[in-house]
């Protein structure tokens, strides 16, 4: 079976910094990491290929520093990685996104399209059934397991308070669920031929072969007007004094100020 | 006149609560900028839920039903939604940002060419233009990004739960009810239900609202079960008070137990030492309440209560 | 089977064992009804060239069975041996795993911030290169109670007139869960990188506050290229001690105290005698021994990973220790390992026995 996982690099969201004079998202000084659910979703490829064998490749739509990460996703088992990386395709919104990614998935072919659920940064959800609708094929989300007998996909997914069992037939996309297993460790052996040998495979928009009016900042759908900071990231660690009667109307309305928000 | 829809999502028995909550700020948007407020339900053997969606002040409720739309499928889904978009045409669709209707709202979005506004937590309407504004939050839920759907011939946007209120019912039924069905193929029906189980899960790690129990309770949960009681939250413990069997494992918290994401905490009678403190990292607020002034938990919370819970909790909840 | 030990293949190491079961009478994990492991029925079977059925992972590697054997059988090599043999098989709890993740990606098996590393020196002025380096470790950097005794050992020494310098921020994992996981080829890169940052601070000599630490940095660097001298910090705070550099503040109204041996400062390293000198050098102390002391210490259960793991409350042996440490009217319980203090601080606390936990460095700075 020929997988493919969709992989996004994110900023480690403790390090992103707002900056409320030019109002602006600071990323400059975070590092960065494979984006957790991802990491799911190559080891819920990984376990397929592994039980009934097949080729997994990892793809990503970003800046060249997504490389390395790239390679750790080979060094955890992947056989082949792809990069999209061009600066027109930057500032996309989810519609341009998935756009460009299923280009992509279709210029590699595939069985099936396995994504995380969402990212840590912007959590939407919304690229992976996107993905699958640009590739006409069907999408279960939020699979805490999938299994591949006789050509059939049979996958657990989660729902509020339960579960349901489905059936479906590749091609289809999966997006897995955060946590749904324990992602292997990278194989620090295979790193090191992967960081010396290997070498992955970066497109350009052109090489890709893209409707331009589709991507980046051009091609999206929304745009954001404004960023405002909800809450600092540090603790503000308040200390609350008085009689108990004072403590407990203030909590009393730090608690309901909480609920209505 | 432009019509606002709402997509609501049918369950067992009812609806989500979601969908009633987007359908208040649904109606209340609508009506500010001179639009009528319909919902949409999509799916097999709902008369029931449409009839009672029609007390509410909607202008309609449209039902787009089909065998092939009896257990869900996105696929199948959004093409039924899509075709009753062409037909009627609306400036916009207001969703919960549940799995099934963020997958919904994401193909719609594909097909159409919509503008997706994600999960928002604050949702407005420009009088002049139309244009839905919604607060978008991201990275981790401290950055909001206000966003807003380029000019097309629809906006979506999904609403988190738990952000709006339901609307009051109306005098009497008076929305009409457009029954539609779609252009289905069987081959369309991809996704085949198996099972589905619905069971009461203790998943505390996506409580929203959390009172958590240390060793300063002594292992005694009565003011903090009744806390949690009275604020509608989930009652969590530290590792002492599940070794002692005060409380289940599936609701510990810390390193060797849970984190949780929730948006409010009140930590009472734990030190904070760092196993613990790691399950509460990504909480939005947390409150803690603790005889020793130096107890480490207070460096990780926003409010600090030096105090004895069994005095506290107690006034606390009389004031709630 | 692969040699992957420096000492030479487990069936060699079992070849030594003449079935004493000395070792297994011995093991912490079989101080309740049961036996949970049986390190000379592993030994036994390796003899006669069978597969031992072990769980190589129950093991906290607190070297109880070593230090008994009348032969000298290396157990803890055997052991490891297996971990290394599950890891390359896929059958490394998960709790490891997820450690090997945040070792990599955060510096620490917790995975709290790399960001927060060096926030437990705030407010102190330490130097960034000294030809001494206090290495503080993971737990100890991010554990608000314990960031303490990194904050006293660098008063000791300042006040003492050692020049040290600390990495803060930029101070990664020793490796000691990487080692426990039983993976390394991570472990080599890792303690390769160390190595380059601690010679950057211009280090001949390195100070450990954790036991864990000392083993890594003292036992296994130097077969990757580390050649410092390597002293756990009631080692070299004793030295001082002995040349009477040491300065500490003596007050203390004649309190019975006790003082545990961690496993990794006892048994690993033969470090018994240096705390104890410098307890007794506090005046107003009265020193008490417990039973099982010294070379007979019983494990707090945290090393060999433990400390990451859940464990049933009647199965840990902390649990134990501390009673032990009751039994004697001590007032305060003392050791000098951050993982035993945490183990400790826990145990007491819910058999609510009313003790104090200490660092021996507390003790020297007065409390």
């Amino acid at each position: 079976m020929k997988i493919v996982v969709c992989v996004k690099v994110v900023p480690k969201i403790e390090e992103v910094r707002f900056n409320p004079e030019t109002k602006t998202v600071d990323r400059s000084k975070a590092s960065n990491e494979i984006n957790e659910a991802d990491k799911n979703a190559l080891e819920a490829a990984l376990q397929i290929k592994q039980k009934i064998g097949g080729e997994v490749v990892v793809l990503s739509m970003g800046p060249p520093f997504f490389e390395p990460f790239l390679k750790l996703c080979v060094a955890m088992g992947a056989d082949d990685a792809v990069l999209i990386s061009d600066p027109v395709l930057a500032a996309a919104d989810t519609y341009a996104t998935s756009y460009v990614l299923a280009q992509a998935i279709k210029r590699i072919g595939f069985d099936l399209v396995l994504c995380g659920e969402s990212t840590a940064d912007s959590g939407t959800g919304q690229v992976p059934p996107q993905i699958a609708e640009w590739l006409n094929i069907p999408n279960i989300s939020y699979a805490s397991h999938i299994d591949v007998v006789n050509k059939k996909m049979i996958v657990k997914r989660t729902i509020r308070n339960g579960y349901e069992i489905v059936e479906t037939e590749p091609p289809a996309l999966v997006s897995v669920e955060l946590g749904s297993n324990t992602p292997r460790f990278p194989d620090f052996k295979r790193k090191r031929w992967v960081d010396k040998e290997f070498q992955l495979k970066v497109w350009t928009a052109a090489q890709l072969g893209v409707d331009l009016d589709k991507v980046g900042r051009r091609g999206s759908k929304t745009d954001v007007i404004e960023l405002k900071e909800l809450s600092p990231i540090e603790r503000r660690r308040e200390i609350i004094t008085g009689s108990e009667e004072e403590i407990a109307v203030r909590l009393a309305d730090i608690i309901k100020a909480e609920l209505t928000t | 006149m432009q019509e606002l829809w709402v997509y609501v999502e049918a369950l067992e028995d009812g609806v989500e609560n979601v969908s009633l909550e987007v359908m208040g700020k649904g109606l209340e948007l609508a009506a500010k900028k001179g639009m009528e407020c319909s919902a949409v339900v999509v799916g097999w053997g709902l008369d029931k839920v449409v009839n009672e969606l029609r007390g509410y002040n909607l202008s309609r409720v449209y039902y787009v039903a089909d065998e092939l739309l009896k257990t869900f499928d996105s696929s199948t889904f959004s093409k039924s939604l899509h075709q009753l978009v062409e037909t009627y045409q609306p400036a916009a669709i207001l969703f919960g940002a549940t799995y099934n209707g963020t997958d919904v709202a994401a193909r719609l979005a594909i097909r159409t060419g919509a503008g997706m506004i994600a999960h928002v937590v604050a949702l407005d309407i420009e009088e002049d233009t139309g244009m839905l504004v919604g607060d978008v939050p991201g990275f981790g839920g401290n950055i909001v990004a206000a966003c807003k759907c380029r000019p097309s011939v629809l906006q979506l946007v999904t609403v988190r739960h738990g952000i709006f209120n339901p609307p009051e019912k109306g005098e009497s039924p008076k929305a009409e009810v457009i029954h539609f069905k779609p252009q289905l193929e069987k081959t369309d029906a991809k996704v085949r239900l198996v099972e589905r189980k619905v069971e009461p899960r203790k998943e505390i790690s996506r409580a929203e609202l959390v009172v958590i129990a240390g060793m300063g309770t002594g292992g005694d949960l009565t003011p903090i079960r009744k806390l949690a009681e009275k604020i509608g939250a989930d009652v969590a413990v530290t590792r002492p008070l599940a070794d002692m069997g005060a409380a289940p494992r599936d609701v510990q918290i810390g390193s060797t137990g849970y984190s949780l994401k929730s948006r409010l905490a009140i930590v009472a009678g734990v030190s904070g030492a760092i196993h613990f403190v790691s399950g509460i990292r990504d909480v939005k607020t947390v409150i803690s309440i603790n005889t020793d002034k130096e107890a480490p938990i207070f460096q990780f919370s926003d409010y600090c209560v030096v105090g004895d819970l069994f005095k506290i909790i107690p006034r606390l909840v009389e004031m709630l | 089977m692969e040699t992957v030990l420096n000492n030479g293949e487990p069936v060699g190491i079992a070849s030594l064992c003449f079935q004493c079961g000395a070792c297994t009478a011995n093991c912490p994990l079989n101080i309740n009804d049961g036996t949970r492991m049986n390190p000379r029925k592993i030994l036994r079977k390796l003899q006669l060239g069978l597969k031992p059925d072990v769980d190589p992972f129950m093991c906290m590697m607190c070297m109880a069975c070593e230090w008994v054997c009348p032969r000298g059988v290396k157990i803890l090599d055997v052991i490891r041996y297996f971990r290394v043999e599950a890891y390359r098989a896929n059958r490394t709890p998960e709790k490891l795993v997820q450690a090997l993740w945040n070792i990599y990606e955060e510096g620490n098996p917790w995975g709290y911030p790399s960001k927060d590393r060096g926030k437990w020196s705030s407010g102190l002025q330490i130097r960034e290169r000294a030809k001494t380096l206090l290495y503080v470790g993971c737990i100890t950097s991010y554990d608000i109670r314990l960031q303490k005794i990194a904050r006293n050992i660098v008063r000791l020494l300042t006040d003492s007139g050692v020049e040290v310098a600390v990495l803060g921020g930029r101070e990664r994992c020793c490796g000691d869960t990487i080692y426990n996981a039983g993976e390394t080829d991570f472990l080599e890169e890792l303690i390769e990188d160390n190595i380059k940052q601690f010679k950057e601070t211009d280090a001949e000599t390195i100070i450990t506050v954790s036991p864990h630490c000392n083993n890594m940095i003292k036992n296994v660097y130097p077969r990757y290229g580390g050649d410092f001298e390597v002293f756990h910090y009631t080692e070299y705070l004793n030295n001082l001690l002995e040349v009477g550099k040491l300065q500490i503040p003596q007050r203390y109204n004649g309190e019975k105290v006790t003082y545990h041996d961690p496993c990794y400062l006892g048994r690993y390293m033969n470090i018994f005698e240096e705390p104890r000198k410098l307890l007794e050098h506090v005046k107003g102390i009265e020193l008490v021994e417990m039973k099982l002391n010294k070379a007979v210490s019983l494990c707090c259960g945290g090393g060999g990973g433990h400390i990451l793991f859940e464990s049933k409350p009647d199965e840990r042996p902390s649990n134990i220790r501390v009673r032990q440490a009751a039994e004697t009217c001590a007032k305060t319980l003392v050791t000098s390992c951050p993982y035993c203090i945490i183990n400790f601080e826990d145990s007491v606390k819910m058999q609510k026995l009313g003790m104090q936990v200490a660092d021996l460095t507390e003790i020297l700075s007065g409390l």
